[in-house]
């Protein structure tokens, strides 16, 4: 009773202290610094910050607060702690309550009290984000955020400050020591997900789907952090000094009671377990990314027929399933079949024929996939059953840019081995899925494939796939489709019933349309239709889109209220609709190298411009004039007149970083303005613009050298019988009109 | 005596951890706004153009300017106003004793001014190998002159009516540039924008006489807030 008393009052006159209101003021304010100076997430674009809504209104704010309010809190315990010796009390103070005693209370008086502006803070930022997020916001990952990204940092940095002060007694060495653990967190441990205490490895936030896998990501750090550090407090604890005993002393005397070293050392135990044990990446050691390697060893060995039944597990972002396999084969023998199957799934029970079988999971991660390799008996017709199952693991090569494998209520990715186990020495002639889904959210098979609805129970729906064969990709959420029939083939478009509002003021259904007409009558057809349709799905946010027969991504931060206001690739939410609807052409039908950003050729240039073509087709040339080419002329008028483009020796003597920093920054006036004025340059040179575009044509046609699969500017300088002199922009080029 | 009191104010202002701690702010913001924004350069002049100098100079304004507020609030905390019966009742009049503080303050406030042009001058030499500095004084004195008579004048004259007067008063004049941006106290928007609007590539320093105005006015107010306080004192 007399710990909660104190308590009390160590609480209560924390909170008239003057310093503890100014480190909750500084605190309450440090998410401005997410809006303006500190957006730890990356950005998709190098002329303007663009990231998801929620990531530049919610998780860039929740960072900086995280770790402003860290720094803070981390001083002022330090502060708080030194208070009584600094007033040469301390003797006084440990005579009136056991020191020990003290530490506790002092310990739980600042963590109560940082859980207080804690509270004030996401109180006072929630209008301020709902409103500037818009319809993309909601409360549920308002309150995660902010608890995970920022709440979480502060009993870390409390913890450690206080478990510093104790061991060293000195304020001056335990916040030089804090601010080495800080200073570590940013900088060499930053793309280390479990090290970066600080500054969770957070690269993106989906608007329209859920965010559970990174959630969880993050979480686990903390917790397993927590546990460290309360495990290093307890030890520090141990070190308070009593009864004027120096640090060997007190800990002597302090470990009498032996429950104390016993609670430090089972936290610092759970703290190593939970790191070694992590269930979100693979252990791939092997260093061929691409795998092929090991898997060109295996040889096809007959066919099956597959039937998966999957089981996802929304709540706990699992996947249970049974992979039943018809193999048929004409020279029955005894052989081993392998299966890639995810590092986090675990194989229950395999039987052949109703008999169990024996097999192995070799434990060797390549590219997040294990190999079960099962051993069938000798029989013409066998029907094999594997059960698996468990938490899908991560490839831990993206360790910074993990949450691909979202599977919650709201979202599933499920691709490859994270579906079903993928047999790799056995021929799938069709593949036949069976799905449980929550009600609400449709399945997508990314290809040709379509998804049926069996039936559907109360909050499930049964969805059953058919595909030719093996290895299918499914993606899953609560989509809108709507049907264009455009160009003589049905575009399917799915996007986030979150996000209908965004896409309907952007008109995308119309944009989508113009650009198939378009592109498809102008440089030909993507070499990824299924025959008469293709499906264009708005993925959740990730690091890159791709396509196959039938099916193409869209990258979810492509389409973003920021990013469909950007002004550099057109002058309406309608026009940069198009332009990003044309990067399945210039981007993604023929791909550019990316290697070299500071490099002015790249898809942008050519999709910048077809945008232009297609808005001057369907809006007139003057609009066309006004949106595009004279906005493009101001623009590199203004870089010409750029100080380092006219004296580029001053530029070569500056140091590299610093060369790099002025490049990029002038780099996307040569992707959105510089390049698409040449190419305009070109049209004009090559006899206008049935002559480009039957060159462009020509270009996307071309057949793939897939050594090197890129459309260089060379090809495109060939092709139009030109070099790089001459479409050096003149004056007239850049100040006519 | 007066050299030896302006001495013992100025070890005063200067020898303790809020000057350190201000210098160490100037500086840090120095280096993330010469490397974020005067390299480039503005309006396409050369980062070492009075126009990129002034333009650097405005964005440390608001710091020197809350730094002088600092400074003199040392003079108006109730703390100084508790010892005022002593200090009042020393052989010296309130009038030299002001103008002694005055200096300190001023020489406090021009270290850290200097100490933040300096470091973009220093950057000027080592990267650039450029050092005509005196071609920067006349940007230098536009920014810092008013700003740095504006604070003095409100910090002493309206902080011994309440502490956190000044402070509105100043965040107020540097929140003018929503009205014009020659009313902008720091001057930010004037050396962005003006170059572009003369026309051609790297314009020779001017100044137009709407902005010349602006400055005066609030060197004015400074001057006027100061007069008011020595007129009120005596």
């Amino acid at each position: 009773m007399r710990a909660f008393r104190l308590f009390y009052q160590e609480l209560a006159r924390l909170l008239r202290s003057r310093t503890t209101w100014l480190a909750a003021l500084c605190m309450i304010l440090s998410p401005l610094a997410g809006l303006t100076v500190y957006r730890p997430l990356y950005s998709t674009s190098s002329t303007a910050y663009i990231t998801t809504t929620l990531g530049q209104y919610l998780a860039n704010p929740a960072l900086a607060g995280g770790l402003t309010g860290a720094v803070l809190f981390a001083v002022l315990t330090v502060w708080e702690l030194d208070r009584v010796r600094r007033g040469g009390m301390d003797a006084l103070a440990d005579a009136t309550v056991p020191p020990l005693t003290a530490s506790l209370v002092r310990l739980m008086a600042i963590l109560c009290a940082a859980a207080l502006f804690q509270a004030v803070t996401m109180a006072v930022w929630l209008p301020y984000t709902a409103a500037a997020a818009g319809a993309v916001f909601d409360g549920r990952t308002y309150f995660l955020v902010y608890l995970l990204f920022m709440a979480a940092a502060l009993p870390l940095a409390i913890l450690f400050s206080s478990a510093m002060y104790q061991f060293t007694q000195r304020m001056d060495l335990s916040i030089a020591l804090f601010a080495v653990f800080a200073g570590l967190s940013l900088t060499v441990w930053s793309e280390k997900w479990q090290l970066c205490w600080l500054n969770p490895c957070v690269w993106a936030i989906s608007d329209d789907f859920s965010n559970d896998r990174l959630f969880r990501s993050v979480a686990y750090m903390r917790l397993t952090w927590l546990a460290a550090l309360a495990g290093v407090w307890s030890l520090s604890y141990l070190c308070i000094r009593r009864y004027g005993k120096g640090l060997g002393g007190s800990f002597a005397l302090n470990a009498r009671r032996i429950y104390r070293p016993a609670v430090a050392a089972a936290l610092l135990a759970c703290a190593a377990i939970a790191c070694l044990s992590q269930p979100f990446l693979d252990h791939s050691v092997n260093t061929d990314i691409t795998g092929m390697g090991y898997f060109e060893t295996l040889n096809s060995e007959g066919s099956a027929k597959l039937h998966v039944q999957v089981r996802p597990d929304s709540a706990a972002g699992r996947v249970e399933g049974t992979l039943l396999c018809s193999i048929s084969t004409e020279t029955p023998q005894e052989r081993e079949i392998t299966f890639a199957v995810n590092p986090g799934y675990e194989i229950g029970a395999v039987r052949a024929n109703g008999q169990a079988v024996p097999f192995t999971v070799a434990g060797e991660h390549i590219q997040n996939n294990d190999l079960l390799s099962v051993s069938i008996p000798a029989a013409m017709e066998i029907e094999l059953e594997i059960e698996y199952g468990g938490f899908p693991t991560e490839w831990n090569l993206v360790e910074s840019l993990q949450g691909d494998c979202e599977i919650s209520g709201q979202y599933m990715r499920l691709e490859n081995s994270v579906l079903a186990p993928v047999p790799l020495n056995i021929w799938g002639l069709e593949e036949i899925v069976d799905i449980v889904l929550p009600s609400g959210i449709i399945p997508i098979p990314f290809g040709t494939e379509e998804a049926h609805l069996l039936e559907e129970n109360s909050g499930t729906a049964l969805w059953r796939i058919e595909a030719s064969s093996a290895n299918m990709c499914l993606y899953a959420g609560d989509y809108i489709r709507e049907d264009i029939e455009t160009a003589g083939i049905c575009i399917e478009f799915y996007y986030a019933r979150k996000h209908q509002p965004i896409m309907e003021a952007a008109g995308a259904a119309d944009a989508i349309k113009a650009v198939v007409e378009y592109c498809a009558g102008h440089y030909g057809p993507l070499s990824f239709y299924g025959g008469e349709s293709l499906k264009l799905i708005q993925s959740r946010v990730s690091s890159g889109g791709y396509a196959v027969p039938g099916a193409s991504l869209l990258n979810e931060i492509d389409f973003t209220a920021q990013n469909l206001s950007n002004r550099e690739k057109g002058g309406s939410a309608a026009e940069i609709m198009i332009h990003e609807t044309v990067h399945q052409w210039w981007g993604l039908g023929r791909m550019f190298d990316v290697s070299d950003p500071l490099d002015p050729w790249s898809a942008e240039g050519l999709t910048t411009y077809t945008t232009y073509r297609i808005v001057k087709e369907l809006c007139g040339e003057e609009t066309a004039q006004a949106n595009f080419v004279r906005r493009w002329q101001n623009t590199v008028a203004g870089y010409y007149d750029n100080f380092y483009v006219r004296c580029p020796e001053y530029l070569n003597v500056l140091p590299e970083s610093f060369q790099e920093n002025i490049a990029i920054s002038l780099a996307g006036v040569r992707h959105y303005n510089e390049m698409p004025l040449k190419l305009l340059k070109a049209e004009r040179l090559v006899g206008g613009e049935e002559a480009m575009d039957r060159i462009l044509s020509d270009l996307f046609g071309q057949e793939l050298d897939w050594t090197y699969p890129y459309l260089t500017y060379q090809n495109f300088l060939d092709a139009c019988g030109l070099t790089e002199a001459d479409l050096e922009l003149t004056e007239e080029d850049v100040y006519a009109g | 005596m007066l050299v030896k009191l302006f001495g013992y104010e100025l070890r005063r202002l200067l020898w303790n951890k809020l000057f350190l701690g201000l210098l160490a702010a100037t500086l840090c913001c120095g280096w993330f706004i010469f490397t974020g924004e005067t390299i480039l350069g503005a309006a396409c002049t050369a980062p070492f153009s009075p126009w990129s100098f002034g333009l650097y100079l405005s964005r440390l304004a608001p710091l020197a300017a809350l730094g002088e507020l600092f400074f003199l609030s040392q003079y108006t905390s109730p703390k100084e106003r508790r010892v005022s019966a002593v200090t009042r009742a020393a052989p010296i009049k309130p009038g030299k004793y002001d103008a002694v503080r005055c200096g300190a303050v001023l020489v406090g406030t021009l270290l850290l001014c200097f100490c933040g042009a300096g470091l973009c001058m220093a950057f000027y030499a080592l990267l650039f190998g450029w050092y005509d500095f005196l071609s920067l004084l006349a940007p230098a004195v536009l920014v810092w002159g008013p700003v740095i008579l504006f604070c003095l004048g409100a910090g002493l004259t309206l902080g011994a009516v309440h502490p956190a007067l000044p402070y509105v008063l100043t965040g107020a004049a540097f929140l003018a540039r929503q009205l014009s941006p020659v009313l902008d106290l720091a001057l930010g928007g004037f050396f962005s924008e003006y170059p572009a609007a003369l026309g051609g590539l790297d314009p020779d320093f001017s100044v137009p006489a709407q902005a010349l105005l602006g400055r005066t006015l609030y060197a004015g107010i400074g001057l006027g807030l100061l007069l008011f306080r020595r007129r009120n004192r005596s």
